[in-house]
């Protein structure tokens, strides 16, 4: 190698090239990336709905979702009830507007409290490892071993659920082994990275190794599996309610709802009655999924190229 | 090989003994107790007749008693007496476990027939207006809940053109009770579950066997200009297979727990049901089987997986 | 090697790895992947590291830098004793010593900014107000050849050659007596390599800085070093003068890497010397001289015993059994 000053113009030439474009921090490359995902895109807009019409429920319908009426029982969907009624006289589109609101902040708090328990615990076994890692891997094995579905019956049966946070907080300790064990590995090989080393050798401490670069970079596995997670807990809570272990039967929620339909007449002759919140679970879960399918693209650099 | 599997199998002495301690005590933590919901509660005298049952069923000893001589009653084939049923618990438990893997066989078939094919079919043409149709509807099928399947074909092959049953495990008739008989009433359950879960199978024998095909090895052979078919027969699916054999030991000791919800949706008699049933009846005795079996089921198909693992992958040898 | 107080004087430095197996994690071996370093450092010197892949270069550069947890073994930096510091006493002193990484895409965290990754140490070590970062990133950006202006920029917006000069900034910015660089340029283009290497021998004579150069680039460690050390499994088995060991390598292993490196221009021609064989697995290194299995002019003694590092010649140490 022949070694002599460096080529200057070469040098100003390569700035140069830096300098030629607005300069776009990681957060607006990502969400770029993200606005080429179509579905993503049309999935946030109908999520949003979706939400909206839960969160407007009283101005769109007003029926009461739990009063019943003995004498409008089992109604054909007609002007004054655009679903018909059940059973008990209760309008079904006020259930299904109503329901939303059960499912939906299941869904959300259940994946808040998922990702908190597993942003904590992982990131002490991915950060520290030695037997702080070993005893939270023994727990997670634990809970894996253990079926989700029958842990949370169980687990009802015995606490005699009556509450919608009793039921999140019966799902969310069930559901946060995987999410642990992803955020455990995503630690243990940033932690090895040469940024993070940078920033020991810096003299930053735990906290600041944590806060300021393990978890920003580990934001987008996390926010993805978080949309996954979601998805999976609303199906989740619907499938208990379908099968009766889900919110008590007189809240509204979707799953209460296909639940209280699934007798041989009100599926052979209401269609009404469940094909609507069938759909809804179904989209809201779709959507979900294609929102996080984007922000996986967004999040990943490669698809820049 | 052998050694290992004995020393896996010791492995989960502690895990189910962890699983059967949590669920008893947690169990017992609850108020009331079945004693409770079996006796008519305008029976005379009812404080002392709760007290000769509970002395009767050795409830009134202290809980790690209790859990001790449920233990050894386990340990000696007597999984004990179910309140709910009136009836000893293994006989319950035997129709369900064969209820509940015939299910298991039959949906796990139709998973591999429908995800391997569809992933190998597009793993031929990646990247192609099919494949990327494929792949959507593929990704719609997984979003959709199995439940709003069962939901769906219940209506439709159950009721509007009746060709399938869509309750219980077992009919009525000439046949009842044959294998066909069973099998027969499986089907429905079966098809709801595949529905959804061979798109898990699809994803990963399409990335395999594109990972695969990019392999220096593979394009040796196209250049020693063997036939394509053969190519993909014999070097691209028998590599790309050894992730989908870890899955498929999940998946398996998932299934043989029983599926729960879907069991629940046909009342069809499997683990699952039985499972149901025996919790709304704080069935403690039908619970702690259950549980038991259901650990033994996963844990053992994680060991399935692992030995697949190495029969498919010769560089994987256990000592 | 000189008696007067050396900047980094590290002794019997030694890093194993443990290596597990079964559920258990029983511990069944060691890596011993620096086994037993001595050097002095002395101030304003750069010392070079050679050696092949898998040498046990990095492990030495990380455990100097304490990234690693020493097995045994003294590190002293300015006389005192680091290799057992922990916590906050180990944070307070890493100000004297930096790093420089092997990798200008991994060694900049992507979700940064350029200022933000250059004040870090400052910050961490509560160096600078915060509102004077600007001016003095702007000084560390311009120090390093690029312009103040590219503190709001992102890593992803450099090239290779300009994020090793943002990772230099960094290293410098706490004003360090000794920067350990694994690597800096391996990863670059030729052209930008010579650029970097003129820019960390200038940023030496401009701030005393002293190296400790890690490569496996003959040249490069030619170009910037003062005394140059050879690596092998492990082991120093060399360690002298850049001129004497360019001219006159007495260990086998020196020898053969030099003539593997020929160079067109090189005077004296001397003849290419092929080695046989791999580097042996560190986990079960050999009996003896570590270099027998290899070496060309091996004597039963090598299988033996293990040569020392020695004063063959004034200032010229070398373990071997020739010499």
């Amino acid at each position: 190698m022949v070694m002599s000053t460096p080529p200057v113009e070469a040098l100003a030439a390569n700035q140069s090239a830096a300098r030629g474009r607005v300069s776009k921090s990681p957060f607006q490359l990502a969400l770029g990336r993200f606005m080429r995902h179509r579905m993503a895109v049309a999935s946030v807009l109908v999520l949003a709905l979706i939400v909206l019409v839960s969160l407007c429920a009283p101005w769109l319908t007003h029926w009461d979702p739990s009063r019943q009426d003995l004498n409008s029982v089992s109604l054909p969907p007609s002007a004054a009830h655009w679903l018909g009624t059940d059973a008990n006289g209760i309008d079904y589109f006020a259930r299904d507007v109503y329901g939303g609101r059960i499912d939906l902040l299941i869904g959300f708090t259940d994946t808040l409290l998922v990702m908190a328990i597993s942003i904590v615990l992982g990131g002490l076994a991915g950060y520290y490892g030695g037997w702080v890692d070993a005893v939270i891997m023994r727990v997670c094995d634990f809970m894996f071993n253990f079926p989700f579905i029958l842990l949370i019956i169980v687990l009802e049966s015995i606490i005699n659920t009556s509450s919608v946070w009793l039921l999140i907080a019966v799902i969310g300790f069930t559901a946060w082994p995987s999410t642990t064990r992803m955020i455990r590995s995503l630690f243990l090989s940033l932690r090895e990275s040469e940024f993070v080393l940078a920033a020991r050798t810096s003299g930053a401490g735990a906290w600041r190794i944590i806060f300021r670069h393990l978890l920003p970079a580990s934001l987008g596995p996390i926010v993805v599996n978080a949309t996954l997670q979601m998805a999976n807990l609303i199906g989740a809570e619907a499938a208990l309610a379908v099968i009766g272990f889900g919110v008590k039967s007189t809240t509204p929620s979707w799953g209460n709802v296909l639940n209280s339909s699934l007798d041989y007449f009100t599926l052979s002759t209401e269609p009404w009655a469940w094909v609507p919140p069938a759909l809804l679970i179904t989209v809201t879960i779709l959507c979900i999924n294609f929102i996080g399918d984007g922000l996986r693209d967004a999040f990943d650099p490669a698809f820049d190229k | 090989m052998a050694g290992y599997v004995v020393r896996r199998l010791f492995g989960m002495i502690p895990m189910l003994f962890a699983i059967t301690v949590f669920v008893f005590f947690m169990m017992h933590m609850a108020p009331g107790n079945a004693i409770e919901a079996m006796i008519n509660p305008r029976i005379k005298d009812i404080a002392a007749l709760k007290h000769q049952l509970e002395v009767q069923n050795g409830l009134n000893l202290p809980l790690p008693v209790q859990y001790w001589r449920w233990l050894v009653n386990v340990l000696h084939g007597n999984f004990g007496w179910s309140f709910g049923q009136h009836e000893p618990v293994i006989e319950l438990l035997g129709p369900a476990m064969y209820n509940t893997l015939i299910l298991a066989v039959l949906a796990e078939a139709f998973i591999l027939l429908l995800g391997i094919p569809i992933g190998i079919w597009q793993a031929r043409r990646p990247y192609s207006k099919l494949d990327y149709t494929v792949s959507t509807v593929s990704f719609v099928l997984f979003s959709v809940p199995f439940f709003v399947f069962a939901v769906f074909l219940i209506y439709f092959f159950a009721i509007r053109w009746p060709v399938f049953p869509a309750q219980n495990a077992t009919g009525t008739g000439p046949l009842a009770g044959t294998l066909l008989d069973h099998v027969w009433h499986a089907l429905l359950p079966a098809i709801s579950i595949a529905l959804t879960a061979h798109t898990v199978y699809s994803r990963y024998t399409r990335g395999a066997m594109l990972d695969v095909a990019r392999q220096d090895y593979v394009r040796t052979a196209r250049a020693k200009g063997i036939r394509e078919p053969v190519i993909y027969r014999k070097h691209v699916f028998r590599n790309a297979r050894i992730p989908l054999v870890t899955q498929l030991g999940f998946d398996l000791g998932g299934l043989l727990g029983g599926a729960v919800i879907t069991e629940g949706l046909f009342s069809y008699q499997g683990m699952g049901y039985v499972t149901i049933t025996a919790v709304s009846q704080r069935d403690y005795p039908v619970i702690m089987a259950t549980t038991l079996i259901f650990a033994v089921c996963v844990l053992l198909g994680n060991l399935v997986a692992d030995i697949l693992n190495a029969v498919v992958d010769p560089r994987i040898r256990y000592q | 090697m000189t008696t007067a107080q050396a900047l980094l004087e590290v002794q019997d430095l030694k890093k194993y790895f443990p290596v597990q197996k079964g559920v258990l994690r029983r511990t069944v071996g060691y890596v011993k992947a620096v086994d037993g370093v001595s050097f002095r450092l002395q101030p304003g010197e750069t010392l070079g590291i050679v050696g092949e892949s898998g040498c046990g270069k990095s492990t030495l550069a990380r455990t100097i830098m304490r990234v690693l947890e020493p097995t045994a073994g003294k590190i002293l930096l300015d006389g005192q004793d680091i290799s057992q510091l922990s916590g906050k006493a180990l944070r307070r002193i890493r100000r004297k010593f930096q790093m420089v990484f092997q990798d200008p895409y991994a060694s900049l965290n992507p979700r940064m900014s350029v200022q933000d990754i250059i004040a870090e140490p400052l910050v961490v070590n509560g160096l600078v107000a915060a509102r004077d970062i600007p001016a003095v990133v702007a000084d560390l950006l311009e120090k390093v050849g690029l312009k103040a202006d590219d503190r709001q920029r992102y890593p992803h917006e450099f090239s290779g050659g300009q994020r090793q000069r943002i990772g230099i900034a960094r290293a410098i910015a706490v004003q360090p007596r000794l920067i350990v660089a694994d690597e800096a340029v391996s990863a670059l283009d030729v052209s930008i390599q010579a650029q970097i290497l003129n820019l960390m021998q200038g940023l030496k004579q401009e701030l005393g800085l002293s190296y400790v150069f890690i490569s496996h680039n003959l040249a490069v460690v030619r170009y910037i070093s003062d005394q140059v050390g050879v690596m092998y499994l492990g082991h120093l088995v060399e360690l002298t003068t850049k001129q004497a060991l360019y001219q006159q390598p007495l260990h086998p292993y020196s020898e053969a890497l030099l003539s593997a490196a020929l160079e067109p221009s090189r005077k004296h021609k001397r003849e290419r010397i092929l080695l046989r064989g791999d580097v042996p697995n560190p986990a079960h290194p050999p009996t003896g001289c570590p270099f027998h299995t290899r070496c060309p002019k091996v004597m039963d003694v090598c299988r033996q015993s293990r040569p020392t590092l020695r004063e063959a010649a004034p200032g010229h140490w070398v373990a071997c059994h020739l010499h």
